[in-house]
């Protein structure tokens, strides 16, 4: 949270009336960008979703405690998003219609991993499915409508592998250990192992020999390991 | 030990995982530290999902960062205040009726959890949790009947308490549906002075719409 966004909320908690007017003026323009998204995949009118887009923000506001320590912004959403669904059938239809295409595409890009033994990108599965690569945002945008909140990868897990995803503890001590490498060390990791360099494009890249690029990056999963013992 | 070759994998796959929403967030605020912002820029480019989540927040945040406040939001903003009576008088934290202690058992008990889902604090922080797990949502009835209690478990999984001192809610049976999960349970005596049920949210359940939960007799 920002400085303003916090003195905000210190104000709101005390209960003054200027202060909780300005804490929904600041957080207004969340519910407009939302309120047209869905204007644009629906056709309905913004400033009508925009009218039950406020209850939902006014509402998030007065359910939100900053002690929690959540970011309020996610936080908001749920509740825009929801009072909009709620409000109005034509949403609610085109959301489950678009979360339909979002399933198809979900399985596609399963079944592509398989095939391509890598992620596919979004024009091969539009030509699959047989969509634009617009109506595919649009499913995605439509889904996060619908459910807001949930992530891809709760959902799109393929069950015959779920074991290659590491759990979220194993994933945050991981990324611990991670963020305590120097940054040459990062460097290298992040180059060789996210973006497939190999050790002589790290040399050009890092202006360093080989045989001292195998030698940090060995160091640096030495560190790992004992780190993660 | 762990072979090499298994951490060499796992950091491979790390840029398969899918970005949570907060993560998303620190990246656009630049929060991040360069792992952090490697990973997300690894992944993204990879999934078109992810890719898109990020556009969206990007949009998000530069509505609220290049606001404009006009005349006319600033008399929508009051217009709307009036109407929902401000934001003191939110329905989450109205008093509950006089009567509800005379209510019938079943009745009562279905106010208490009509009270307990209005005053559910939908958000929590994906952080490291101690040993014995953190506390992150607690709730008790006017009365001190219902309590109700969220605990983050070290796993990241979540686990949702319910006691009560009304021993005649043994055996009462309640559904409890959060996103896409739907558990019933039983309340069942724990002691000479309580009943007791609880319901485990998997850590893959929790990354669903936490907002989004019922709690209700069977």
């Amino acid at each position: 949270m920002t400085e303003d966004e916090l003195n905000l909320w210190e104000r709101h908690g005390q209960r003054d009336e200027a202060g909780q007017r300005e804490l929904i003026l600041f957080y207004l323009p969340l519910v407009d960008v939302l309120a047209k998204r869905i204007a644009r995949l629906t056709g309905a009118d913004w400033q009508d979703l925009r009218q039950d887009g406020a209850i939902g923000l006014i509402k998030a506001i007065a359910r939100f405690d900053p002690r929690h320590g959540a970011q309020f912004r996610s936080f908001a959403k749920h509740y825009v998003y929801g009072a909009i669904f709620e409000s109005s059938e034509i949403t609610r239809s085109m959301a489950r219609r678009q979360y339909e295409i979002y399933r198809k595409v979900g399985r596609t890009r399963d079944e592509l991993i398989q095939t391509l033994q890598r992620h596919p990108t979004i024009e091969e599965i539009a030509e699959k499915v047989k969509l634009t690569t617009g109506q595919i945002r649009n499913a995605i945008d439509a889904r996060d409508i619908a459910f807001p909140g949930a992530m891809p990868d709760a959902e799109h897990m393929p069950a015959s592998r779920p074991l290659e995803w590491p759990r979220p503890e194993r994933t945050l001590s991981l990324l611990d250990a991670l963020a305590q490498l120097n940054e040459t060390e990062q460097t290298i990791i992040r180059l060789y192992y996210w973006e497939d360099q190999s050790h002589e494009e790290i040399t050009q890249r890092l202006g360093l020999t080989i045989s001292n690029v195998i030698k940090i990056r060995q160091r640096a999963i030495g560190k790992l390991r004992k780190r993660l013992k | 030990m762990m072979k090499t070759d298994e951490l060499e994998n796992e950091l491979r796959k790390l840029k398969f995982t899918h970005l949570n929403e907060s993560e998303l967030e620190a990246y656009c605020n630049q929060e991040l530290d360069q792992i952090g912002s490697g990973r997300v820029e690894a992944h993204v480019k990879l999934c078109f999902i992810c890719e898109r989540q990020l556009e969206l927040l990007r949009e998000e945040n530069a509505a609220l960062s290049q606001r404009v406040i006009t005349t006319e939001d600033v008399a929508f903003v009051e217009s709307l205040m009036k109407q929902t009576g401000g934001l003191v008088e939110e329905p989450s934290i109205e008093k509950p009726a006089a009567t509800a202690r005379e209510l019938p058992l079943q009745e009562r008990l279905a106010e208490y959890l009509r009270r307990m889902v209005l005053n559910w604090q939908a958000e929590f922080a994906q952080v490291r949790r101690g040993d014995q797990g953190e506390e992150v949502w607690s709730w008790q009835s006017e009365d001190g009947k219902l309590q109700a209690s969220a605990i983050m478990e070290k796993n990241a999984d979540m686990t949702i308490h319910f006691s009560s001192n009304e021993m005649e809610l043994d055996g009462a049976r309640v559904n409890v549906r959060l996103d896409k999960l739907s558990q019933e349970i039983t309340l069942q005596r724990v002691s000479e002075s309580e009943v007791a049920a609880q319901v485990a949210v998997p850590w893959e359940y929790r990354q669903g719409n936490m907002a989004d939960i019922s709690i209700e007799i069977v």
